[in-house]
């Protein structure tokens, strides 16, 4: 009995010892939308560099509020710059910690034309006979330019009765995969390549501004500090378009 | 806060018509079951308890499947009504009442495996009728069970959330419920917004629950007394 009581503390003991001594671990949360190239990066840099990342992902407004409440998280990719720049006001990093990683661009998709232009969203939305699904404006900044695209086409008020909000762009994207909806507006990064898809002309809406925060303190905030050169370094931005991003300049 | 009124009126509605349909479905399962004496029962049992265990989100993705124009429930909706599921107030009440299966059958089933035949035969040499049996001796003696499986059913689909949000798509009026919006606060830095819903929310259920175990009272111990 007290063997085996021995044996469970010990057992307990070590699944709740933190991960100390690996000092070059890296804990970086992303929003939803950048996490499989981010995944990608990490991987790059971990080979470069021995240095391990660890991402999780979630909603730019999960992740804010998991921060705000004293997530240990080293660094924050966000899908807007109004996060980490609520970040700056609370006081919670500097102004040197926040940058610019990406811009982000708009796509549509849809099932019935299989090489489809603004034309074929015209055509739809000024008598939508099905949903359009769209990300939620008042979370996702991908929700918003969906928004200003429309609004700028002067679309919205014919198909605001037949939109549909997801909580986030892999939601709107799950909506249209599993066939619920045939139309949607969502993160170019999600859908480039797919059939049906098209990238909408960034005049239509305000820059999707993705920006970043580094949220380390201490010790750790050196490797934070070199993880985010190695994100905005030419080798990755020139990457980004391939991964339906616009690139940024370097870090001031 | 207009909308958030639309949002809790909405919930209500999804609550009332949602507890109201499992009722009429959990009652002649539940006698069913606690008649049925067969190797598969316990089969029968897990599946009605699944939701229980199961996380919100495998419902919720099994229903957005099974909605979609291209299976056989979503074409067979849409040719009936012409209208679609996802993201529908048909297709949150579908989602509610399996969502809410075990939490009105359970306590009805606790409650008729309990009543003794004894009391039913008696009944019957007295000269009762079938209905008279159920009205003055069935109903008298469950009593507290159909409160609770009523009342249990009620205040979990208030408070369902997964469900709602893999195949509500928050249509305002139609699909965005109470926590969807409490959801959308939070998620929008709202927090002032969102407390108030939270506890509002908290609050109501603490005394709807309270309740629950006041009218109770008399049959003690009536929730899972002999499941449990």
């Amino acid at each position: 009995m007290n063997y085996r009581l021995c044996s469970l503390s010990v057992l307990l003991s070590f699944l709740l010892i933190p991960s100390a001594g690996l000092a070059d671990t890296l804990k970086v949360a992303v929003a939803a939308n950048f996490a499989k190239p981010l995944e990608q990066f990490a991987t790059a840099y971990n080979e470069k560099t021995g240095n391990r990342v660890i991402v999780s992902k979630a909603s730019s407004g999960t992740l804010y509020a998991q921060i705000n409440h004293g997530a240990d998280i080293d660094v924050f990719l966000s899908a807007d710059s109004s996060r980490p720049q609520q970040l700056l006001e609370d006081g919670r990093v500097n102004a040197s910690d926040v940058v610019t990683y990406a811009i982000g661009r708009l796509g549509y998709i849809q099932r019935s034309n299989a090489s489809p232009d603004v034309e074929t969203l015209k055509t739809f939305a000024l008598a939508p006979t099905t949903r359009l699904a769209i990300a939620n404006p008042r979370l996702a900044p991908y929700g918003e330019a969906a928004r200003q695209a429309l609004t700028s086409l002067v679309l919205w008020q014919h198909v605001s009765g037949a939109l549909v909000y997801g909580n986030n762009v892999l939601q709107v994207y799950q909506f249209y995969q599993s066939g619920n909806v045939d139309h949607a507006l969502l993160a170019w990064s999600l859908i480039k390549g797919e059939p049906g898809a098209v990238q909408l002309s960034d005049e239509l809406h305000q820059p999707i501004v993705q920006q970043l925060a580094i949220t380390a303190t201490g010790a750790d905030k050196a490797a934070a500090n070199a993880f985010v050169d190695y994100l905005l370094s030419d080798e990755v931005q020139t990457q980004l378009p391939q991964w339906g991003y616009q690139r940024t300049g370097t870090r001031e | 806060m207009s909308g958030d009124w639309t949002a809790i009126w909405l919930t209500l509605k999804l609550a009332v018509i949602s507890s109201l349909i499992l009722m009429i479905i959990a009652t002649p399962l539940a006698w069913w079951l606690a008649k049925w004496q067969h190797p598969a029962k316990p089969i029968v049992q897990a599946v009605i308890a699944l939701p229980l265990v199961l996380p919100p989100t495998v419902l919720g993705f099994y229903l957005l499947l099974a909605f979609s124009p291209q299976s056989w429930l979503g074409s067979g909706w849409e040719s009936l009504t012409g209208g679609q599921l996802a993201f529908s107030f048909a297709g949150l009440v579908i989602g509610s009442v399996i969502y809410s299966l075990p939490f009105a059958v359970q306590p009805l089933y606790a409650g008729f495996v309990q009543l003794d035949i004894k009391y039913l035969e008696t009944a019957g040499m007295l000269g009762l009728s079938r209905t008279a049996q159920i009205r003055r001796v069935i109903l008298p003696m469950v009593k507290p069970h159909i409160i609770t499986a009523l009342g249990l059913a009620f205040a979990h689909t208030l408070g369902e959330f997964g469900v709602v949000l893999m195949i509500g798509g928050n249509i305002p009026g139609e699909t965005q419920v109470l926590s969807i919006s409490l959801y959308d606060h939070v998620e929008s830095l709202n927090y002032g917004q969102a407390h108030q819903l939270a506890i509002g929310l908290l609050i109501f259920s603490l005394i709807l629950m309270s309740l629950l175990y006041r009218l109770n009272r008399k049959g003690r111990d009536a929730w899972n007394s002999r499941s449990g």
